[in-house]
Formats: C-alpha cells, structure tokens, sequence
C-alpha cells in the first residue's frame, strides 16, 4: 500500500527550485497596490495584519525600500482608535488586540515608535487582562493563547512587560498545556500548532520556559517534527491535516525556540516551499499548485530563513519569536529565551 | 464519511457503457449544488468504467481538490460496478461493496437480460438499502471478515483522474463535451476547481 | 448612493431572513442582466459567487455611510456582508449592539446562525458569537441538544473542525452534560468518522474528565484495536493510542515497563506499516528511557 499518510503529491522533478526573489517583490508591492480587487474589499477585515506580512517578508528579502512607507504610517495613523488605544484592521472597523500587534511590528520596523503613544497602548493592553491572567482580544471577545502572546510581544516591543501581571499571565499559558506535550487556545483545546508557537513564544518572551520540564519539551517536540509529512516533506498543523506552508512558520519557529530544529528533515521542507511558489505570478501558496498570497509567501520565505536554506545576504536572518528581521531586534536590544 | 453513489453499469464495448441501475445520498450537499454534483457523479462513473479493462479493480482520485474516490470494478463478463465516496471512507470496504452489489444484481437480473436493460431503469430494491446500510463502514465487518483470506480487494491500484485519460484526453475537453452534464453542471466544475481554500490563523 | 443599490441589498437580506438553506454557486445567465440570487420556494437561497465582489463593496459601503446608520439599515446591511465575508468582526460587533439594544431578536439571531453555519462550518468569529449570544439569553435557558446537533453536523461539513469541536467543550464545560453519555455519542460519531484526529482529541479530553483507572484505558486500547484491525492505515487511530499512552504513563501506580512491553506484543497482530514502525520507535524510546529522551 505504500505510505497511507494523507499528504498531497508533489512532482518534485518538475517543481520550481530555485528561490524567485523579484518575482515576490513584484508580487507583494502589486498586492499593497490592487485597492480594485475583489480581495482588497473582502480581506479589510484583517489589512493592518496583511501589511504586516508583506512589509515583513519584503524586509527579508532586502527590498523594503520598494514600497512608499509613508503611506503606511499614514494608514497605521488612521486605523489608531484613540478612546481605546488600540489599532483596527482597516479604518472604521473596530480595534482588536490582534492588529495592534501587527500595527506596533510596523511601526517598529520602519522605526517610527515615536508616533506610539507607550501610556494608553499599555492601559489598552492591560485592561484586557482577566482575572485568570489570560487576556481577551477586545471588550467583546472569548479568551485565547493568542492574545496572551500578542499582549506581550507589544509590550515587549515597547518595552513595557511589566505592565501586567507576568506571572498569573503565565499561569493561564500553562494551564493550557495538554497532555500531548501541546497547547490549545483555552485550558483543554486540542494541541493545534499554532496555538503552540504563541505559548511558546509567550514563555520565551517571559523568559519563563523553564516551566516546562524535560520530558514536556522532549514530548511536544515529538508532537512537533510529527507534523513533518513523509512524502511531500511539508508540515502541517495537526494530525491528518494536509501540509501547509505556513506550518513553516508555526512548527519551526516552536521547534528553534525548543532547540530542537534539527528533528526536522529540513531539506524536505525547504523543497517543499519552494515548490509552492508561483513561478508565473510570484508568491507563495499553501501548497504547490494553489493560488499564492502574501500570508504564505511570507511564512515560507521566513520558513526558508530558519532552515538556513540561503545565505543571509539573500534572506535575512528573522527573528523566531516576533517573526521580525533580527537586526531589528538586535538594535532594540529586546532579550529573549532560546533553549 | 459518506458514500455518495453506487453505479451498476454494462460494458458492452471497449468505449460503451451502459449504466443499469444508480443510487444517490446526496443529503449533504445543498438544494443548488446537488444537481450538479449528481450528473457529475454520472459523467466520472461512466468515464472511470470506459476506461478500466474487463476483471480489473482501480480506486480513481476523481480530483486533488474535490474529496471524491471513484471506485470501480469491472468484472470479466462486462458488468461493472461504481461507487463514489468521499476520500475518507475505507478503500476496502468500497471494494468488498462493488463484488456484493453485483453478486445481488446478478441474482436479480441474469447476464442473458443485461443487454436489453434500458439506460438507468434497472429496479433492484436492494441498491437503496445498500447505500444507506453501509454509510457506516462497520455495517461492511462481517463481509470483510469473510473475504479476509481469499483477499484480492487489498492492493487495488490508486489512481487520478488523469492518469485514467487516455494519452492526448483532457479532463476539461471531456467535462466540455459531455452530454452527460448541463450547462450549470459545467459552470460548477469550473468554479470548483478554482477555488481553493486556505488557512488564516491570524 | 443610488436607491437601487439600496434596495439590492435589502432584497438579499429579507430572502436570507427567509430561507432555512444558503448556498454559493456560480449562477450563469444568457440574458444581459447579471443575477445576484436565486430563491426558490422561499426555501433554498443561491447566492451567486461570480457576484460577490460588487455585493461586498456595496455592504460596506452602506455600513460606514452616514446616511444608512439607523439601526434597522445597519441590521440589513450587516446580515448579508456577513454572510459573504463571515470572519468580519466589525460586522459581528454591530449586530452585538444591535441585540443589546434588542433591535435583534436573540431567537430569529441563533435560527440565522444555524442557517449561516451550514455554509461557514468552520468561522471562529461565527462560533465566538454564537456563544456570547447564549451568554445573553442565560446558560440555563440553552438547548444542550441543538447545540450538541450543531456541533455533530458542522463537524460532519468540514473535516477535523477546530472551532466545531471547541464549541462542544464549551458545551461538556457551561451546560449540564453527563460524560459517559457523552463518550457513548462520540463513539457512534467515530465510527462513522473513522479519522478525524479532533474527534479523538475531544475523546481523549473527555476521558481526562473522568476518574482515570487502568480499566478505563484498556477498554479504550480494545476500541482501538477493533478498529486498527481494519484500518491499521489511519493515521488518527495510532496518535489515539499514543494519546493513550501518555494518558497511562501518567499514574504513578502503573508498571509503565510492563504496559509498554504489552504494547509491543500486541500491536505485533497488527500488519505492520509506516503507522505501526513509527509507534513501535516510541515505545522503544520510551522503555529505554524512561521518557526523558525522546530523540538523539
């Protein structure tokens, strides 16, 4: 029966190999532009995040300059919510803590903090912590291990952690962890990747990693380079899901801050993302064969930066935790722990 | 896990295939999309049987994006047999399915009739039990168990869609000519391919 | 803005108020104008996905509008952006202040929920809302069955369902649920399920609920050797049994040496596959180990 793994099938003699940097420029300054399209009115909902990708992975690739940045400081500017501190998606719709994350990693990144006001961005942030330590992403919203980690990665940005209450902050995170080795969203959700990278990074950014021992690290490393599919070399999120490429992202990043990024075949992978690139339109896809946008072309090109697939001078080093360039990081200063 | 659709079906010659009695479960799709994702299901039983050879067994992946198995088995004296599930039901319990529905048609319906058997107006009530009964997989466990050591349902060739095609047949020229589908049939196979979905975590 | 736009989008959002199904199709047409709909017996609601990018521009262009504020026009134009683009947020917020206001009813909200997640099976933002809805009416006025059916039937749409399955915990947590009732509904479920990773996670959370003993696991390393029996090629049956294994590792009473030694006899009646080497490496590493190293 060969191997009955569900994976996809991917040609590799006939894929793409080589790494297409201009076309991804092209591709991801020809997506900031295209207001007139049908994804422009349909991903509002989510644009500060979506700025923030192709900002990102156009940094990676050397070619910030490419893009007017003072028309995303404008944008940022007019999606800052000034009753509540926070940032929305796109102007007129609400703020949510998942933007501002994605509004301060801009703003940090074409170095102009001066324009965050640091007083209400910390009051903002901490009144959505509850009781339990965990945070909630708006005045409406459930609780979730993602805007654990996006309360702290702003803070931490800004310098201000201490803002909240670190320790029954980590309590919550910890509370989630399954007895997979996993995390959830909430105390008892099922181990999902992504949910994992943001309580580890959590942890990192508190420097607290040590809460976990080392038969729980060894156990949701298993869990993690488990996700590394047989035949198309690709990860994916969970069990029996097909592979990914932003599982790039989420299962390397977990693994490099484990320490354990070697677990992975990391040839494989890098095939893998390579053979879902676009070669007509540039840009990368969930999977090779699929329509690419700028979500997975940066996931696969910071995926690509972790594996060491090419050197720096090409992609530039990122950041595991904040999934920024690490010079940046380096310049702020901003103290992590890597185990 | 469902089962869409059983097909009986005659091959009478190399490209003439008549289908005999079909059955549908179609409860999960929509009022608009049902009807046309059943004359789809007619145009890939009809195109995977007329293209597998007399006494083989094949599992077709009808499309990467679209969950569906095609499974088929022609027997040697040209009645054959489909059945479409999505890609989750079990491969062998479709197949130990396709001998039984065929054993229980042969009995209904001797082969010495099977030619003047009009297209789709064969009438064995068994076939509508069948596709109810065994939407569960373990419905099928007795019939397994029996067929467990005489085993020929356990390396059954998988396959696509357009591995099955013959050299120089595209897929879409074929959905194109097809009599088989209608024209908002044909619209829908087009849409369908193109959308995909994709993950948004944040 | 002209009226006609206006009245498109009210006509949409009245056939979404009546239907009990929505569905995207292309819907083609030979004659000039362009159709955005269609509604047949006041039942069955098409909408047409060739059309989506004029219809959502049009929402949203009404949403922010000074002039379609009035919370009855905000409810229409809402209501159908929402059920093009669901992970909307801003959308879900207005209609929170809207049935705070009680311009919605919580009743006619939940059934345009129900008919909603046929076709978003998997939105978190849908699922988040549908919950701060029940928290409104009052946990205790909830129907622990409709919500149970919703979940099985978003489950059954959409393959190994996050935010389905999330859902029920919320259920098994908030509501009155009897766990081995419980466990009995996700077996039946699994079987005709037979690798959905979430369903078996879920199962896993569940047993974790209970006064764990070792019956308790060898009666689920049984189940689980019935179904291997068959379909010793799926994946999510052999990362239950490991899930059991952690589970069980976990007693300090257990001879751990003795079940993992066990483990391995029995999984030899097993043909052996990619599944069956792969957890058998496990438990290896695990008796040779004691679980501190997984890898080397």
């Amino acid at each position: 029966m060969g191997t009955p793994q569900r994976d996809v099938k991917v040609n590799y003699s006939e894929v793409q190999k080589d790494l297409l940097i201009e076309k991804h420029c092209a591709f991801l300054i020809g997506y900031g532009r295209s207001h007139n399209t049908y994804e422009y009115g349909a991903t509002d909902y989510l644009r500060m995040s979506g700025i923030y990708w192709l900002c990102t992975c156009l940094d990676l690739l050397h070619s910030l300059k490419l893009i007017d940045q003072e028309h995303i400081i404008d944008y940022i500017q007019k999606c800052y919510d000034k009753n509540s501190g926070g940032y929305s998606p796109c102007p007129n719709h609400d703020p949510h803590l998942l933007y501002t994350l994605s509004a301060v990693q801009l703003l940090v990144q074409l170095n102009r903090t001066d324009l965050i006001d640091k007083q209400s961005l910390c009051s903002y942030i901490k009144q959505l912590q509850q009781d339990d330590g965990s945070f909630i992403g708006d005045q409406w919203g459930e609780i979730d291990t993602r805007f654990s980690f996006c309360a702290v990665a702003c803070l931490k940005l800004i310098d201000s952690l201490d803002t909240i209450d670190i320790d029954r902050a980590t309590n919550f995170i910890m509370s989630c962890l399954n007895f997979d080795g996993g995390f959830g969203c909430i105390p008892g959700a099922e181990s999902h990747a992504g949910q994992i990278y943001c309580c580890l990074g959590f942890l990192s950014l508190v420097q607290r990693l040590d809460n976990l021992d080392l038969s729980t690290r060894n156990m949701l490393a298993w869990w993690l380079c488990e996700r590394q599919l047989d035949k198309s070399g690709g990860l994916n999120g969970r069990p029996e899901k097909l592979p990914d490429v932003c599982y790039s992202w989420w299962v390397l990043a977990s693994l490099k801050i484990l320490g354990k990024i070697q677990w992975i075949n990391r040839e494989k992978l890098s095939k893998f993302i390579l053979a879902s690139q676009d070669d007509e339109t540039g840009g990368c896809s969930d999977r090779p064969g699929n329509i690419p946008d700028p979500f997975h072309t940066l996931f696969g090109i910071a995926g690509l930066s972790l594996l060491n697939t090419y050197d720096e001078n090409i992609i530039r080093k990122v950041n595991p935790v904040l999934c920024m360039p690490e010079y940046i990081i380096q310049k702020l200063e901003i103290k992590m722990q890597l185990l | 896990m469902k089962i869409l659709a059983i097909f009986i079906l005659h091959k009478e010659g190399d490209k003439k295939v008549k289908i005999l009695q079909d059955e549908f479960n179609l409860e999960s799709f929509g009022y608009f999309e049902r009807r046309s994702v059943q004359p789809l299901l007619v145009f890939s039983a009809r195109t995977v049987t007329e293209r597998t050879a007399l006494g083989t067994r094949q599992s077709v992946e009808a499309d990467e994006n679209a969950n569906a198995m095609v499974h088929v088995y022609v027997r040697p004296d040209g009645l054959a047999s489909v059945i479409v599930s999505d890609s989750e039901y079990p491969q062998r319990v479709a197949h130990t399915l396709l001998t039984k529905v065929m054993d229980d048609f042969t009995n209904s319906y001797p082969p010495s009739s099977w030619a003047n058997i009009g297209e789709q107006t064969a009438k064995m009530a068994s076939l509508s039990e069948s596709i109810k009964k065994y939407q569960n997989p373990h419905e099928a466990d007795p019939l397994m168990r029996l067929q467990k050591d005489l085993d020929d349902t356990k390396d059954i060739l998988k396959s696509t869609l357009v591995n099955v095609l013959e050299r120089g047949e595209k897929i879409d020229d074929l959905v194109a000519r097809s009599s088989d589908l209608s024209f908002e049939a044909k619209a829908f196979y087009k849409t369908a391919r193109k959308t995909n979905r994709c993950c948004t975590l944040f | 803005m002209s009226i006609t736009n206006w009245s498109l989008i009210s006509l949409l959002s009245s056939s979404i108020e009546q239907c009990k199904s929505i569905e995207f199709m292309p819907l083609t047409s030979t004659d000039e104008y362009k159709v955005y709909c269609c509604c047949e017996e006041n039942i069955y609601l098409c909408l047409n996905i060739l059309e989506i990018k004029p219809i959502v521009n049009l929402c949203y262009s009404f949403i922010f509008s000074k002039d379609y504020q009035q919370d009855n026009q905000l409810n229409i134009s809402t209501r159908v952006l929402l059920c093009y683009i669901t992970e909307c947020l801003t959308s879900w917020n207005i209609r929170r202040r809207l049935l705070l206001s009680r311009i919605i009813n919580i009743q006619e909200e939940l059934q345009f929920l129900d008919i909603l997640l046929n076709l978003k099976p998997k939105s978190e933002q849908l699922f988040r809302y549908r919950r701060w809805i029940l928290k409104q009416e009052g946990i205790d006025k909830v129907s622990t069955n409709k919500e149970l059916e919703l979940c099985d039937r978003t489950a059954e749409k959409h393959f190994i369902n996050y935010a389905s399955w999330l859902h029920r915990r919320w259920i098994i947590q908030y509501l009155n649920v009897n766990i081995d009732e419980e466990l009995e509904r996700n077996r039946l479920w699994l079987e005709n399920n037979l690798s959905d990773s979430s369903g078996y996670s879920f199962r896993a959370h569940l047993l974790s609920k209970k006064v764990l003993d070792e019956n308790l696991i060898r009666n689920e390393l049984n189940m689980n050797d019935n179904m291997l029996e068959f379909y010793y090629d799926r994946e999510s049956l052999w990362i239950y049994r490991q899930t059991l294994i952690f589970l069980a590792m976990k007693f300090e009473m257990i001879d751990k040496k003795q079940l993992l030694n066990k483990e391995l006899d029995s999984i030899k009646n097993i043909q052996e596959n990619f599944f069956s080497n792969k957890y058998s490496r496990l438990l290896n590493t695990l008796l040779s180990s004691d679980g501190k190293q997984f890898r080397t």
